[in-house]
């Protein structure tokens, strides 16, 4: 059996396991379009602690830094595209649950 | 000496770890737009500071203005243009959100378990490449030329969605 380990990739690692279960959880459960857009950027984050902990493992700092400022920029897509998406529903329905957006049912 | 100083840094890190963590599952399970967003801008912030800590100074700094700057004006935006009844009536159950720090705990456990006793993460250094380490300048420009094709595509994707998505239509 291995004992050893590193409290600080351990920490990374729990932190990216406990976030990206509940933000999963937290998806499949909110109606608000918004607050799935906030459970899409809590997994975002989750990701990222993954990232942070394979680098800190790995030791290739630069090249994690690239793949974090690439996250970044996709979470920054993802957040404004879903807004605008958010605030045209809202605008077309009066609603943001997404049990209203039926229209499409055959 | 030494030793307790990378103590006290090792229990700041975790310690810092730990916030952001606390403050996503917070921002997870908060009704308002508003107070989430507000979480999450926090947690960007302990996380910048979790980057800065592992050296990672340029991923901290785009964290910092990006994540906690950006986008949070943008939740803030999305939240004052919608109403707050609706945010309401759209809201999950409050005991099924309660239930987010639970599933969130136990996970955790299930990791650090899996961590400490089956042993699943490698020691920190033991995967390290050899040679000369490139700049992030270089890593960026030189080894990762498709990434920023690829950031270039989504931001023209996200900026043309935008002009499109926040168009008044015709009034009839």
């Amino acid at each position: 059996m291995n004992m050893t380990f590193d409290p600080m990739s351990l920490a990374l690692f729990a932190g990216f396991l406990a976030v990206l279960s509940a933000a999963i959880f937290s998806l499949l459960k909110v109606r608000n379009m918004l607050g799935m857009l906030i459970a899409t950027e809590v997994m975002t984050k989750g990701v990222t602690l993954l990232l942070l902990c394979a680098g800190y493992i790995n030791g290739s700092i630069e090249l994690t830094q690239t793949f974090i400022v690439t996250i970044i920029v996709i979470e920054a897509v993802v957040a404004v595209v879903a807004v605008g998406l958010a605030v045209s529903v809202y605008r077309n329905t009066g609603s943001l649950d997404i049990r209203n957006l039926n229209k499409l049912n055959g | 000496m030494f030793e307790m100083i990378e103590m006290v840094e090792m229990g700041i890190f975790c310690a810092s770890v730990a916030l952001a963590v606390v403050l996503l599952i917070a921002a997870l399970m908060q009704r308002r737009l508003m107070r989430a967003a507000i979480a999450l801008a926090a947690a960007s912030v302990m996380l910048s500071l979790v980057m800065y800590q592992l050296e990672m100074f340029w991923a901290a700094v785009f964290e910092l203005s990006v994540c906690a700057g950006l986008i949070t004006v943008v939740l803030i935006s999305a939240s004052s243009l919608t109403s707050r009844e609706e945010q309401d009536a759209a809201a999950a159950e409050p005991s099924t959100m309660g239930l987010v720090p639970l599933v969130a705990v136990g996970m955790g456990a299930l990791a650090a378990a899996a961590v400490v006793v089956a042993g699943v993460l490698p020691e920190a250094g033991s995967l390290a490449v050899g040679g000369a380490s490139q700049s992030f300048r270089d890593t960026l420009w030189l080894f990762r030329q498709a990434d920023i094709l690829g950031q270039l595509i989504a931001v023209l994707a996200g900026a043309f969605a935008v002009v499109i998505l926040f168009k008044e239509g015709d009034k009839q």
